[in-house]
């Protein structure tokens, strides 16, 4: 009995050592956060003042030391890895402007963040023509307003680019494809984790770059075939515009591509033997004059010409055979000219009497000349398709013809 | 088949090893007093011996009894004096020294490795061991090669009387405070102890580090009559510690310093550190001890463990590296930049922030970071805003619910000889989990895999919990992963002992099954197949054979041998190649193939003794694993080898010499050889990712150095011991031979693809580093005085190091990161042995 008290003694001593547990490692207060200052605003707007005129000084950096605050959208960040240490901030539809920001350390922006950006201890300069802001530490220079604020992207045609206008900005191309080069490859080297640009290019054969980063997480996806719609930052590296993409949702190229067409009749003339151009259904008439279109080889293949006669006045017809249309079907063709002075006009006939002009690209020079996809939905049913050349006297020029196709598409 | 079949069988497969190696053995029955803490706490050594009580040896003619009560004085100078240069008996593995409670197997299930912190702060009620070192019989079990240590838990057993002590160090800890009491077997056949303890510091020897632990036993006993008792034991060990952290050359050469610790720093002005230990499983052990008759004993025990293993860190969401000590902080990853160089140096150098964890910072960081979930658990229409966590700390759990079983007979036939029978049984559950320990401000954690992210234009991918996608987690709640590893063990054991006047032998058996599998309890988006459910059973049947002989040449002079052979299943813990995520296992895993063996000659007088021993042990086909964070990858990278040969032998020596009845001198040396031997393959998975980085890749490591203790060490000693109740000593001591351990990765053809035959790299990037050895001194003495007859008061106190030597790597390792195009990007890290430190004890006993 005395040991049981012993114990209950010993017992009641030890008690007390327990009731100071945690009195090492306690719960930790929370420190006193600092806000970050904001101080004057200054828009993305005057951001491009001051930076144009540093690129009309011949360069230089305008470092800010006090406190300024721009406010705007995060349309890009770094978070998939197409850009590294960097993210593209645009303002809003008063301040309609963008510029690179040039992350201390990678990460903690997300597009659709809008954000105070504090500009104390930024450096404005020119990237390799790219306008930017140096040093930006997420933490310290940027407090998150709100977020999901995703930016509508700008409609803006491929040639449009080139004024320089919408460097830094979030822009949707609505009818681009990849040139045919790139279909099938990849965007860039994944496993190499190599940058790679390819290209895009619009139906009027405007091109642009597409810069992406082996490290992007699309890097190794597959270029899509088709044509449609694209959304990227436009940005600038020296003279050259490039474009990065957010991320493939935003790359909609599901569309038929341009130049795929389903041919109703064709003839590049290329099997054609070589003198007056006789292929079974053509007509070839000279109306006035002597002049007939002729098949001759190039290192091309073959295409067809006409020469005007100096000493006459020249009307020759060239006639296809008869063509059975389908709804909206086009026809495109190609030429080139030599002499000034001389006309080559299409003209399409459902009868074969009643001659109507199309409206097609004729050269001008002696590059060749793409007529364009030139619709024949207004016409239905058997046409034919009439290459006239007029060629007055004392003119002796030529025309040169290839690659008669009517299609749909 | 018989063991003596198996023994022969053997013999004839390393005869010619059996020549070369020599051989220790060793038994103590010791009652210790426990007073290296700092040692215990660190799970260093492999045989938690301590300091010795000089005994008056018996004059028994019984071989092993002499060398029982012999007092070895190399296994003790390996338990204790070595300690502090993180020497390891024979260069093994932890994992080969097994630690017994009342006959119960109490390793660790997954590793094998005892954990002596389980008990911790019980030293007063935990020093009733029984120390078996090598492969010498043991009364309780098989045994590990580097020995058994039975600790016994039998109160009926203690001595009646109480003790209160209080210690000061400046070690693991500054305070310890201990109290015991115990009633002895009392008239009415109950016996009780109980005892509690604690141990606290706010700062320990390295910066930023902390203790607190408490400690708490209870055993009752009832002696139901001669033949039947029965015990119950309860313990358990709770503490709490701040972690310190290996470092580079260069870091220490900053700071002037070798203590260095990256983890860190203030926050509000108050030291916080980020890795905090925080530990909690008590074990109860019910006892059956029965006396059938005076020749026959069984003991059966049965023992329940449970509770909380975490340890806490910091994680961190798309935000650049926190941690002070990353290599783009440093001047040298800045070589060709020279600004930048010198800035550093200069930071690095004069200012104190520098190299600390920068807790304020966080707070900031997460008070501000606004964010939206949308797809809340998979629900379109679900979105959350808040702040979200740039940095946390997580607290990485490992949970145990253990059960084991155990049961030993023991018969002597005749004088002659004894056997001991036993069964053990295991099962082992340990729930390995995350939780949000500390949101630093934020609202909460969103729970996805961000390398993933990067990597993978899909949201399934990144989530941690493809079931319930898009999960925000507070504090307390689980993330990330959550499994469980289920291990279970069963065994059975046979040994007999043969004592005849001129020569003693035994031999040993042990059949044992161990079967475990990963039971995952969350669908990882990653490996939506392999991440969820019970995993195929791993299922292997090993068995072990032992013998030994001690040979009398004449009355003091004798000879010893053993030798083992045994298969041992790989370890759960090394099995599978990312069970964080999946439960994939390392192809070709088989089971260890060990041989080891030792021969001693043991010279023993009244006032002289000297033991001189060979061993030579080998381990084939074994399986290791590491995993470590890769930075760039932002994920946990996973290094697991196969087919790994190692070769360990040497040799031992321990003499003691009595001066005079009151001086005594010690002499230690141990000295040996710890390599690899073989090619071993190794498979490079990451958490992350299902891309395997690399597969079966050779690792040309044959005849590197294990590495990871000293191969060398040293001691001499003297001791007074004074008739008054007084004693002091001192012991000289070296350390050396003691080489990095290597990162695997950089011994492959494909790590060096690119160097020219004769590029001066090859040698700095294949060459092993050897850490700087170097002496120490250490003093020791105590005093007691008896009071009244009935009370002992005293105080024992040792300062090791005295000389302050901080110059000693007790560990270095090559970082598992490695760039062959810049080779000195992951340089080697250290850990050094503590300068100068103390620890002194006062205790009252009644």
């Amino acid at each position: 009995m005395k040991s049981i008290i012993k114990i209950l003694a010993i017992a009641t001593a030890i008690v007390p050592a327990f009731m100071f547990s945690g009195c090492i490692q306690g719960k930790y207060d929370t420190p006193e956060v600092s806000e970050v200052p904001v101080g004057d605003t200054v828009t993305i707007t005057r951001l491009w003042e001051i930076y144009d005129s540093l690129v009309a000084a011949g360069g230089g950096t305008y470092k800010f030391n006090e406190d300024h605050s721009v406010f705007g959208y995060i349309t890009m960040s770094d978070k998939i890895g197409n850009i590294y240490k960097s993210a593209y901030l645009q303002g809003g539809a008063d301040d309609d402007k963008a510029i690179n920001l040039h992350l201390l350390s990678s990460g903690g922006l997300y597009e659709g963040d809008y954000v105070r950006l504090n500009l104390k201890g930024l450096v404005l300069g020119d990237y390799s023509g790219m306008i930017q802001l140096d040093s930006v530490h997420v933490d310290n220079n940027i407090v998150k307003l709100e977020t999901r604020k995703f930016l509508e992207p700008e409609l803006v045609d491929m040639e449009n680019i080139g004024t320089g206008l919408y460097v830094g900005k979030l822009v949707k191309f609505r009818k681009v494809q990849f040139q045919q080069q790139y279909v099938g490859k990849t965007y860039a080297d994944k496993e190499g984790q190599k940058t790679v640009n390819t290209y895009i290019e619009d139906e009027l054969g405007n091109t642009m770059i597409v810069r992406t980063s082996g490290y992007a997480n699309f890097a190794g996806d597959t270029i899509p075939a088709g044509s449609g719609s694209l959304v990227a930052i436009v940005s600038r590296y020296n003279t050259d515009y490039q474009l990065y993409i957010r991320n493939t949702d935003e790359v909609q190229l599901t569309g038929r591509r341009f130049g795929d067409v389903d041919e109703i009749f064709e003839n590049n003339f290329d099997a054609s033997p070589a003198g007056e151009f006789a292929d079974a259904g053509w007509q070839n008439n000279a109306v006035q004059g002597n002049a007939k279109w002729m098949c001759q080889a190039t290192t091309d293949g073959n295409i067809l010409s006409v020469s005007g006669n100096n000493a006459e006045q020249n009307e020759t017809w060239l006639i296809t055979p008869e063509i059975t249309l389908q709804p909206n079907s086009y026809i495109s063709f190609k030429t080139r000219m030599l002499t000034a002075g001389n006309t080559l006009t299409a003209l399409i006939s459902t009868d074969g009497t009643n001659w109507t002009q199309l409206p097609a690209n004729i050269a001008t020079s002696t590059d060749w000349a793409i007529s364009g996809d030139v619709s024949l939905a207004q016409y239905s049913g058997n046409i034919r398709i009439a290459f006239k050349f007029e060629s007055p006297v004392g003119v002796a020029g030529k025309y040169f013809l290839d690659d008669v196709k009517v299609f749909t598409k | 088949m018989s063991p003596h079949f198996l023994i022969s069988g053997m013999k004839r497969k390393f005869l010619p090893l059996i020549f070369v190696c020599l051989s220790a053995a060793a038994y103590a029955q010791t009652d210790t007093t426990n007073n290296n803490d700092y040692l215990e706490e660190q799970a260093v050594p492999t045989i938690t011996l301590t300091e010795s009580e000089i005994e008056e040896g018996s004059q028994d003619n019984d071989i092993s009894t002499l060398l029982q009560s012999s007092q070895d004085v190399y296994v003790n100078s390996a338990g204790y004096t070595f300690g502090q240069a993180r020497f390891r008996f024979r260069g093994y593995d932890n994992q080969n020294a097994e630690v017994l409670m009342n006959g119960i197997y109490v390793n660790d299930a997954e590793n094998g490795r005892p954990v002596y912190s389980n008990w911790g702060g019980l030293n007063d009620v935990m020093r009733f061991k029984t120390n078996t070192s090598g492969l010498h019989f043991s009364d309780y079990s098989f045994g590990g090669l580097s020995g058994v240590t039975n600790i016994s838990t039998r109160v009926s057993e203690f001595r009646q009387g109480g003790s209160v002590s209080y210690a000061n160090s400046n070690r693991s800890y500054r305070h310890r405070a201990m109290a015991a009491y115990s009633t002895g077997l009392m008239a009415n056949g109950w016996a009780f102890s109980v005892a509690a303890s604690t141990r606290l510091a706010q700062k320990c020897y390295i910066p930023g580090t902390f203790y607190e632990g408490y400690a708490y036993f209870f055993g009752a006993e009832k002696k139901f009559n001669d033949h039947h008792s029965l015990g119950l034991t309860v313990f358990g060990s709770p503490s709490r510690s701040g972690r310190s952290g290996a470092a580079t050359a260069e870091t220490y050469e900053l700071l002037g310093t070798n203590y260095y610790n990256p983890n860190w720093g203030y926050q509000n002005g108050k030291v916080r550190n980020a890795k905090v230990g925080y530990y909690h499983q008590p074990r109860i052990i019910l006892s059956h001890y029965w006396d059938i008759d005076n020749t026959m004993k069984l003991q059966t025990s049965a023992s329940y463990m449970f509770g909380r293993g975490g340890t806490t860190a910091l994680n961190w969401y798309d935000a650049p590296d926190p941690r002070p000590d990353y290599y783009r902080n440093f001047p040298s990853y800045y070589d060709d930049d020279e600004n930048m160089f010198a800035q550093l140096t200069n930071e690095w150098q004069n200012d104190e922030n520098k190299g600390l964890l920068d807790w304020d910072h966080f707070y900031f960081a997460n008070m501000k970071n606004l964010y939206t979930v949308t797809n809340v658990g998979g629900n379109p229409n679900d979105s959350i805003t808040g702040n979200r966590a740039k940095y946390i700390i997580e607290e990485r759990r490992n949970d145990i619910s253990r059960f084991d079983f155990s049961s030993r007979l023991s018969k002597i036939f005749t004088d002659e000889i004894k056997m001991v029978a036993g069964v053990n049984y295991m099962m082992n559950q340990t729930h390995y989990f995350k939780v949000i320990d500390d949101l630093l401000g934020a609202d909460w954690w969103l729970d996805v895999d961000q390398f993933a992210e990067r990597d993978f234009n899909d949201e399934d991918y990144i989530q941690s919990d493809l079931d319930n996608p898009n999960q925000v987690k507070k504090e307390g709640d689980l993330f990330g992963y959550n499994y469980l590893a289920n291990i279970h063990k069963a065994d059975a054991f046979a040994e007999a002992e043969f004592k005849y006047s001129k020569v003693e032998f035994f031999t040993a058996l042990k059949l044992s099954y161990t079967e475990y599998w990963r039971d995952g309890k969350m669908r990882n988006g990653k490996f939506p197949d392999g991440s969820f459910g019970a995993s195929d059973h791993q299922r292997f049947f090993n068995y072990a054979v032992k013998a030994g002989v001690n040979y009398k040449i004449t009355g003091r002079n004798f000879l010893l041998a053993n030798v083992a052979f045994l298969t041992r299943a790989p370890y759960f813990r090394n099995a599978y190649v990312s069970p964080r995520t999946r439960d994939n296992v390392v192809p070709n895993l088989k089971s260890e193939t060990i041989f080891s063996g030792d021969l001693s000659y043991f010279y023993r007088s009244p006032n002289f003794q000297l033991k001189i021993t060979g061993y030579y042990t080998e381990f084939r086909n074994g399986t290791e694993g590491t995993s470590f964070y890769h930075d760039e990858l932002n994920t946990f990278v996973n290094y697991m080898m196969t087919g790994v040969n190692k070769v360990h032998y040497g040799g031992e020596f321990g003499t003691e010499v009595k001066i005079s009845p009151t001086v005594t001198a010690t002499a230690a040396l141990g000295y040996g050889r710890y390599m690899y031997n073989s090619r071993p393959s190794v498979t490079i998975t990451q958490d992350n990712s299902s891309e395997v980085l690399a597969t079966d890749r050779t690792v040309y490591i044959k005849n590197y150095h294990i590495g990871g203790t000293p191969e060398l060490a040293a001691t001499i000693g003297v001791k007074y011991s004074a008739p008054k109740y007084w004693y002091i000593g001192a012991n000289a001591n070296y350390f050396g031979e003691n080489y990095v351990t290597i990162n695997p990765e950089k011994h492959t053809v494909e790590a060096l693809d690119i160097f020219v035959v004769g590029d001066p790299q090859l040698e700095t990037i294949l060459g092993q580093e050897k850490l700087k050895g170097g002496f120490t001194l250490d003093i020791y003495g105590g005093k007691s005085w008896r009071i009244q007859h009935k009370y002992t008061i005293g105080f024992t106190a040792s300062i090791s190091n005295v000389t302050h030597n901080t110059k000693i790597a007790t560990s270095g390792f090559e970082q598992y990161r490695f760039d062959k195009t810049n080779i000195d990007k992951f340089p080697n890290k250290y850990y050094y042995m503590y300068g100068i430190n103390y620890f002194a004890n006062l205790y009252f006993r009644f």
